[in-house]
């Protein structure tokens, strides 16, 4: 009898340690409880209401970044696009273009820069971490440029309803992130396509000997990606009404710590995107948690590298081959 | 005496898959053990034990009179005097031969290496296995057979009292072999032991002074060398009679060829090979391990840059990537099985519906997966070869070695393929499932489809093929067919490196224009 | 003879292509700053340098191992610090900061190994984890850009002490560390590591232990540029540590330093950084704005990969 419970046990074990996109809603879930019961204010809609929302900026950020990684790709340079998407857009619509035409630009050129990623990646052959490096690198000295350093504001209606805005109570920010998620997941996780990414992310080697399209794959990943990082810029334009060179910086590491927390390989290959959700709504929760107990920026981010580093060792150690 | 090292019921699995039943053997000083057996039967697994790069489930190991300790390593039985050279190769092929040969050892004056002092150090050692080569050479520059006689080198850095050669001589001509065999005898004069495992009976034979035979992880019998012969061991071996172990082949005239492959050349691979691939027939490539046979195949599939023409239905086609190759009707089972066959880490289900998804996820549907259709696909297929899986979810990397390699095949079925190129299809797999990929790749054959096998294995390529084609040095030697099939005449082809043919018509029939001209090779040794 | 050197170029096609490049760097400064051999702007430069080396050095080490260091801006961030908040005056006080700030280094380096050995984490999600967590220790230490070092010690470092170049002299002695490291087991150690895992750990090598010492080593490398840093600027500032691990994997790449261990030389990181920090002296000489600093740098690091790459390719097949 002891033995049956005992199988039975490793087996759920098992099963939980495999499903490690659970493991990022348990421990958000554990967290949340904890948050209310020992924290203020964290019982309240109106405080769920506005973590949601700021969870969305990081969370489309990090649903792009999920795409990527799950190909075994890795996209440094969603910092930069985050902040040239906002800034053009701002500069585009102040300036004689108006809304549309400032987001229309915004969110072609950074399908340009996930264009120029993917090409760098696949036909240079250059590693995914320098490519997208040094494409940041170059976003940020061509923002630079084009601003002459200053930040723009732009007031459009359409993003700052989308990005303070409501639907039946809902921010329509989250509505957007749960929007993009699905299409997203519909990717990933139901098309040909995502199959052809997860197969490109356990072994490029397998995936060329079977015929995955390589090219193809990595380009809807890489511009996705960009685009996704865009998208949020523009929201988040919307949510800040300024838009600033430096405004994408804390989402480089936070979009793949969401994907990893999120019980993705960072490796590729394996993950889920729904996991991802989990990471950037645990990411916010524990940002959000940290500052309510008026610790200072040095001892938050203290805590956050620590409990990230506990985490990831509970649940996202690589196997062993 | 106390034996050097016993072995005591050793057992190990690997995620629930058993690999090695309560194993035990002894190991006297001064003797050469032999350990035998197929391909998968274990013999590597107990060596990984014995060296401390695995960690038994139960059982022990005791070497020099005392059990070995818990915390047993490879750097633990290097200090203890077990010299190891393992199948794959433990070289930095970024680092001097010298400096390899002393890898975790290096010898130092005041803490400093001195390049002048191990290179001065490492040059008897390579006398002793017979390498005339400089010590400063990179490793990653010399050729394979030299690479591995440098491991015996860095495992004889050691003064080992046990030496562990697994397949050490997988790689190596007559000649180095002689070597590595004055090596162990002189090692054995010593009052050294030596475990030995090779896939070459002859060696075996030549060199051990008793035989232990491991089947499907369980020792069958220790033999005396004197006390026992060839067929004894292959009885031991195999554990049952062979007789319907290859399908019949087909009798017949051939018809026109599907494939045809004129001056095929891959730079520093082969040069100018000529192949016709038959519906219906199953070509072999035979020949020494490395004599371009893997090329041939992975230039055919678009892995290989290669020069030459290749005519499909008598239409030339170009073949730069897999997907080019795939389109044409041309399916690959690599050698590779783990990083090219299947992917370990997906489960059997994405693996067999990976080469299909064009047609399960059409365009009419956004390429949304037709999970249904994928389901029955991927049931017919575990159904049809008899996939042993506890579900179409679990990962291949669980599945045993046999069953990985059926999925690396069954992929490709449903694509509908007139090719099949196979590379060491049966490699590392038990006696039942190398039979079932046999009698499959025969009526796939039957059903009309062109297949193309390389194996190092000659009882395979005679077994299975009804021609071989024998490489070597990237060239075709010789053309073997009919009654000329044998595998005396293709070990010769194989080590002299000449044919002597079927006979002239039928050598003109396989290759019908073949041009001198092309193998400036062959005209320069006439 | 000249086989020798034909073979001697093929052998180091990417150490030659980045003297050809710094060639074309140097004569072009030349053209602009003609004072650019004189032993004042040795000085000068080789303190505005002096970081930027010695933070590539320790990426190189990680690299070799077959790692990443993300983190290496957050370390540099902390020793700078540590050593600038310790407000030293005289010569021990200035001895304690900077054992103080290598201690912390190091052992930030040691931790970041630590778990990469053993708790079966890849690098990149390690050092990344890693890099909030130091540079929170940072801003513990040092919340706003200050500090105080001794203006003795920044004007020795900046002009030259007794006119000798000190930030040359150091940059002298790592890479004669790095040779003699190089020749003792441990630096052997570190090559087999870095270009066989599995061999050197099948050949009884300990390779957790030559993995956690490599990353304190990088530690070590990374806390000498922080201190650096700090003497160079007099202060302190907890963010300026940034940037460097972008650059510091720039020089690398451009030195030859393989992504996957096992291959490339310290001298070669330390001409790549030389390169770097020149073209953006170039770069602010020829008055174009020095925003185009970084677009250059980028486009430079993906052009030198991917020649990089293509060479090697057309070499191997």
């Amino acid at each position: 009898m002891t033995g049956m419970t005992g199988t039975v046990r490793t087996e759920a074990a098992a099963a939980l340690r495999g499903s490690r996109a659970a493991w990022a809603f348990g421990v958000l879930g554990v967290t949340w409880l904890a948050a209310i019961l020992f924290a203020d204010g964290f019982d309240s809609v109106a405080n769920v209401r506005y973590l949601v929302q700021t969870a969305s900026f990081l969370g489309i950020v990090a649903v792009g970044q999920t795409l990527v990684v799950i190909m075994s790709g890795i996209d440094l340079s969603v910092s930069g696009v985050v902040a040239l998407s906002a800034v053009v857009c701002a500069k585009v619509a102040s300036g004689t273009g108006g809304g549309a035409s400032g987001i229309a630009a915004a969110l072609a050129l950074c399908a340009l820069v996930g264009a120029v990623n993917a090409a760098g990646v696949v036909w240079l052959r250059v590693p995914p971490m320098v490519m997208t490096l040094a494409t940041g690198t170059v976003l940020s000295g061509a923002l630079l440029v084009y601003t002459d350093g200053s930040p723009s504001s732009a007031h459009l209606p359409l993003l700052d309803s989308l990005a303070n805005g409501r639907l039946l109570g809902v921010p329509w920010a989250f509505v957007l992130w749960l929007a993009v998620t699905a299409v997203a997941g519909w990717l990933l996780h139901l098309s040909r396509t995502g199959r052809y990414a997860f197969a490109l992310g356990a072994g490029e080697d397998a995936a060329r000997a079977s015929g995955v399209p390589l090219g193809a794959t990595a380009f809807t990943a890489y511009v996705s990606c960009a685009v996704l990082a865009g998208v949020a810029g523009l929201v988040l334009l919307g949510f800040t009404g300024t838009s600033s060179l430096t405004m994408g910086n804390p989402y480089q590491l936070l979009s793949i710590a969401s994907v990893v927390l999120g019980g993705t390989s960072i490796l590729g290959g394996r993950g889920h995107l729904l996991g991802t959700v989990g990471g950037a709504l645990l990411l916010t929760l524990l940002t959000a948690l940290l500052i309510s107990w008026n610790l200072s920026e040095g001892v938050r981010q203290v805590v956050l590298g620590v409990l990230i580093i506990g985490l990831l060792l509970v649940y996202a150690r690589e196997r062993r081959t | 005496m106390a034996p050097l090292l016993s072995v005591e019921e050793l057992s190990k699995s690997f995620a629930g898959n058993q690999v090695l039943r309560e194993v035990s053997f002894t190991v006297e000083p001064g003797e050469v053990l032999a350990l035998v057996g197929e391909n998968g039967a274990g013999k590597s697994t107990v060596l990984s034990l014995v060296t401390g790069l695995l960690v038994p489930d139960s059982g022990r190991i005791v070497h020099d009179g005392a059990p070995v300790s818990r915390a047993w390593s490879p750097h633990r039985a290097r200090a203890a005097g077990i010299g190891s050279v393992h199948q794959e190769l433990s070289l930095n092929p970024h680092q001097s031969v010298a400096e390899n040969i002393f890898l975790g050892a290096w010898p130092s004056r005041r803490g400093l290496v001195r390049g002048r002092d191990l290179a001065a150090r490492a040059l008897p050692l390579l006398e002793r296995v017979g390498l005339d080569i400089d010590p400063r050479t990179r490793a990653g520059r010399l050729p394979l057979g030299c690479r591995q006689l440098v491991e015996l080198a860095k495992a004889l850095a050691g003064e080992p009292r046990l030496l562990i050669l697994d397949e050490a001589t997988s790689a190596l001509d007559e000649e180095q072999v002689g070597a590595v065999f004055r090596a162990v005898r002189e090692l054995r004069e010593r009052g050294g032991s030596v475990m030995f495992v090779s896939h070459r009976m002859a060696e075996l034979f030549a060199i051990s002074d008793r035989l232990t035979v491991l089947k499907d992880g369980a020792v069958m019998a220790t033999r005396e060398r004197e006390q026992t012969d060839h067929d004894d061991i292959v009885r031991l071996m195999v554990g049952r009679e062979l007789s319907d172990l290859f399908p019949e082949k087909v009798t017949g005239p051939t018809g026109e060829p599907l494939l045809r492959a004129r001056d095929l050349t891959v730079d520093g691979a082969c040069c100018a090979v000529d192949l016709d691939l038959v519906p219906g027939r199953i070509l072999g490539l035979g020949g020494l391990q490395g004599q371009g046979q893997r090329e041939v195949l992975r230039a055919l599939f678009g892995l290989a840059r290669h020069t030459g023409h290749v005519t499909l239905d008598g239409r030339p086609v170009r073949l730069p990537s897999p997907r080019d190759a795939i389109r044409h009707g041309i399916a690959y089972v690599p050698e590779d099985r783990k990083t090219e066959g299947v992917h370990t880490a997906r489960s059997v289900r994405d693996n067999l519906a990976l080469p299909s998804l064009c047609s399960l996820a059409p365009g009419r549907r956004l390429g949304t997966v037709d999970r249904a259709a994928e389901t029955r696909l991927v049931g017919e297929l575990v159904e049809r070869l008899q996939v042993k899986a506890t579900s179409p979810a679990q990962e291949a990397r669980r599945l045993s070695g046999g069953n990985q390699q059926k999925v690396a095949l069954a992929k490709w079925l449903p694509t509908g393929p007139r090719v099949l190129l196979l590379a060491e299809p049966t490699r590392g797999i038990d006696i039942g499932t190398k039979r079932e990929i046999y009698h499959l790749l025969r009526r796939l054959a039957d059903d009309g489809l062109a297949v193309l096998v390389t194996s190092g294995d000659t009882m395979e390529l005679v077994g299975l093929c009804d021609e071989v084609a024998v490489l070597y040095e990237g060239k075709v030697v010789d053309r073997l067919t009919g009654p000329a099939l044998t595998e005396e005449r293709l070990v010769r082809a194989s080590v002299m490196g000449t044919g002597m043919g079927t006979d002239p018509d039928v050598k003109r029939v396989l290759a019908p224009d073949a041009d001198p001209k092309t193998e400036p090779g062959s005209v320069a040794h006439a | 003879m000249r086989d020798r050197i034909t073979s001697a170029v093929r052998g180091n096609t990417d150490l030659v292509g980045l003297l050809v490049l710094l060639l074309v760097v140097l004569v072009a400064y030349q053209h602009y700053d003609s004072s650019l051999l004189d032993p004042a702007s040795v000085t000068i430069l080789s303190a505005q340098f002096l970081p930027l080396i010695l933070a590539a050095a320790g990426q190189t080490t990680v690299m070799l191992l077959g790692g990443i260091d993300l983190s290496l801006g957050a370390v540099l961030g902390l020793a700078m610090a540590v050593f600038a908040t310790y407000d030293a005056h005289g010569a021990a006080g200035v001895v304690t900061a900077a054992v103080a700030a290598l201690c912390a280094a190091v052992a930030a380096g040691a931790a970041n190994g630590t778990l990469v050995a053993y708790a079966g984490l890849p690098p990149i999600v390690v050092t990344l984890a890693v890099s909030f967590l130091w540079s929170g220790v940072t801003l513990i230490v040092l919340p706003q850009p200050g500090g105080h070092v001794p203006g003795g010690l920044v004007n020795a470092y900046n002009n030259g002490w007794n006119g000798l170049a000190v930030p040359a002299l150091v940059v002298a002695l790592v890479l004669a560390a790095w040779k003699v490291l190089r020749t003792t087991r441990y630096g052997l150690a570190l090559y087999a590591v870095g270009g066989n895992e599995h061999g050197a750990y099948a050949s009884g090598l300990h390779t957790r232990g030559t993995k956690i010492a490599g990353y304190a080593l990088a530690g070590a490398f990374t806390g000498l540029a922080g201190i650096g840093l700090a003497v160079q600027t007099g202060s302190a500032d907890p963010t300026i540590g940034t940037p460097y691990t972008l650059n510091s994997i720039a020089a690398c790449v451009l030195g030859g330093i393989s992504f996957f261990g096992g291959v490339g030389r310290m001298r070669g990181t330390v001409l790549g950084a030389l390169a770097i920090g020149l073209l953006t002296n170039l770069l602010l000489f020829t008055g174009i704005s020095p925003f185009y600093q970084l677009i250059v740098q980028g486009v430079i690091l993906v052009v030198a990969l991917a020649l990089k790459t293509y060479l090697t390719r057309e070499a191997a097949v």
